[in-house]
């Protein structure tokens, strides 16, 4: 278990993320892609402490003269909100798609769970680029618009999630339906509906809530890589992928804070959700207290 | 002798397997009378909890039932017919399981689970239902049973537990209840205890119970009459009294000798040499030849009926003294 000090550590960089995140459009100084807000005079100052840095803009700006700062809090709550969706998404969907395997067994079953061990053989990644390569030659609007689009790459995240939940709940499901309180249920007449949501799924559900929070980290980063890729959130959304793409390109010619603050932001982002996703691990799991 | 409340006639259960049928029950035949309690003796692998299991409608996946007829209250039921078996389970028929913990939903109040099974089976309302739940934990002994309903399993002791899963049981009104093993989970005191509350069940309210156990000492403390379960196949069965105080059929004699006791202090425990057969490699004649220290060559090649003899029934051509056998 890791130590307090550093738990204490991740849950306040977390709390603060959040709340930046929830008051950005208060705190902000400018929605970073709102053209009429944006001043190209003040184009590429660096954070302040550094030459030509200006306090209004306490992390510098981009080089269409964007806040960093502002950027970021969007950025991440762009990425709070695309994890906490898919997530909830794949945790929804493969918790359903287990306990349809566990309670129909057969065909069924071997149908749901080849069809995940065939995704598995593939990274999440290109399966989630796979699904929003596919999106966008069905829906043209997709590139365009902000809304759409984060739509779509919640689904492409929770389809590239979902194998690890539906696995997880129908091992668990298994081993509770072989329990007597099961023939109990059924010996009082329960039906199957009955039985797998009344009585199995509070006891597979436990679970799935830490893999959720283990997958939280993880689908903030495939939403950065995708956007990264430019495959992701579209250039005119705020997102953390779209800043270091931006900044990739300055990388050689100084202006290091473009790529280097963001990708600060998603290490600390995630480090800090890992570090509480293995406590609430430690704290739900009996074999390892 | 009071007419029947349930007969067994038949009764074989098999497995599927590659090699053809595993026959895991064979012909057994069991009746049962309103307040009797009937014991189901053998070792492990011997059939008798899918005896058990096939009574309550209850049998584990793979197994199923390959003949056998179900007569309770003059109704012929052939336990191939899923349908009506399973209308039975749950209503007619019930079960106690062996370990208590397992029977009952680790995140589910006992008093809930009371309560799902009362109203889905008796379709009363809330209030009523709660009163009956209420009366039904009462009746099991468990003290304070208002409080204990709003109690999680893990929060109960295991007799506590295995009283709460009685009382489950006991919910639908069953005439017959099907105990697998019900206190081999339970520590000595606690046994006693339960198998009293079982017996009382049987007396007072009429009804008939069967016990499984590989235990003859806890089959003897509740059982009228009782049958001994040998590769699936029942090898004696008389009253309880009978059987243990004189044993004729080699393997209960057996088994009564391999039992500890804490009054007669034996040198040595007489173990049963080797080790039952598997259901898929029965010896030929009678399944217990190799193991018995009786056989004639008569029980290598044929196998005995249930002959009655003794005031019992048994399956041994040596023990029953068959006057057809030419060599006695």
């Amino acid at each position: 278990m890791p130590p307090v000090a550093t738990l204490a550590g991740a849950s306040t960089v977390l709390l603060l993320f959040i709340a930046g995140a929830v008051l950005a459009p208060w705190i902000a100084v400018h929605h970073p892609h709102e053209l009429a807000s944006l001043d190209l005079s003040q184009s590429l100052r660096p954070p302040v402490g550094f030459a030509g840095s200006d306090w209004r803009y306490p992390l510098g700006t981009d080089e269409q003269g964007r806040d960093i700062l502002s950027g970021l809090l969007y950025g991440i709550r762009s990425s709070l909100i695309v994890a906490l969706a898919a997530v909830g998404l794949a945790l929804v969907g493969g918790t359903a798609a287990g306990l349809v395997a566990a309670g129909r067994g057969g065909f069924i079953d071997a149908v749901l769970m080849r069809l995940g061990d065939i995704q598995l053989a593939f990274p999440a990644i290109l399966v989630a680029m796979l699904i929003d390569g596919v999106a966008r030659a069905v829906l043209p609007g997709v590139a365009q618009d902000g809304r759409l689009a984060t739509l779509v790459i919640i689904i492409a995240i929770a389809l590239a999630n979902w194998v690890a939940y539906a696995r997880v709940v129908r091992t668990a499901a298994c081993v509770e339906l072989r329990k007597d309180y099961v023939a109990a249920a059924r010996l009082a007449g329960a039906r199957r509906a009955r039985i797998m949501f009344a009585h199995i799924l509070p006891n597979v559900i436990g679970a799935t809530l830490v893999l959720a929070s283990i997958n939280f980290a993880t689908a903030i980063m495939t939403e950065a890589t995708l956007s990264f890729l430019g495959v992701g959130l579209p250039p005119n959304s705020p997102s953390l992928g779209t800043m270091v793409a931006i900044g990739y390109d300055f990388l050689f010619s100084g202006e290091w804070w473009l790529v280097v603050l963001p990708s600060l932001a998603l290490v600390a982002l995630c480090v800090s959700l890992n570090l509480l996703a293995d406590r609430l691990r430690d704290g739900l799991d009996p074999r390892l207290r | 002798m009071p007419d029947a409340l349930m007969e067994i006639a038949g009764l074989s259960v098999g497995f599927p397997s590659p090699g053809g049928e595993l026959l895991a029950v064979q012909d057994v035949s069991l009746s049962l009378r309103p307040g009797e309690v009937l014991g189901m003796v053998g070792e492990s692998g011997a059939g008798k909890s899918l005896a058990g299991a096939a009574l309550a409608g209850l049998l584990p996946a793979p197994a199923r039932v390959l003949a056998g007829t179900l007569s309770i209250g003059g109704e012929r039921i052939d336990m191939h017919d899923g349908d009506r078996m399973s209308r039975l389970r749950g209503t007619t028929v019930s079960m106690i399981f062996q370990d208590p913990l397992a029977a009952l939903d680790p995140l589910m109040r006992v008093g809930d689970q009371l309560l799902e099974t009362i109203r889905r089976v008796r379709r009363l309302a809330p209030a009523p239902a709660r009163t009956l739940a209420i009366e039904l934990l009462a009746s099991t002994g468990l003290p304070e049973p208002e409080t204990q309903m709003r109690r999680y399993p893990h929060q109960l002791s295991g007799g506590m537990r295995q009283r709460v899963v009685i009382a489950l049981a006991m919910a639908p009104g069953p005439r017959i209840l099907v105990a697998d093993e019900p206190t081999t989970a339970l520590d000595v005191r606690t046994q006693a205890r339960i198998l009293a509350l079982l017996r009382g069940i049987a007396d007072e309210q009429g009804v008939a119970i069967l016990v499984i156990s590989h235990d003859l000492g806890v089959v003897a403390a509740i059982a009228d009459r009782s049958a001994v379960l040998y590769a699936g196949r029942i090898v004696e069965t008389g009253s309880t009294a009978t059987l243990v105080h004189a044993p004729k059929h080699p393997y209960t004699r057996g088994l009564i000798d391999s039992l500890a006791s804490v009054h007669a202090r034996k040198a040595l425990l007489a173990p049963i040499p080797g080790s039952p057969p598997h259901a898929g490699a029965l010896p030929g004649g009678c399944a217990f030849h190799p193991r018995c220290g009786d056989r004639i060559e008569r029980c290598m090649f044929e196998r005995p009926p249930l002959l009655r003899a003794h005031g019992r029934e048994i399956a041994c051509w040596v023990a029953a003294g068959d006057p057809s056998d030419p060599k006695r």
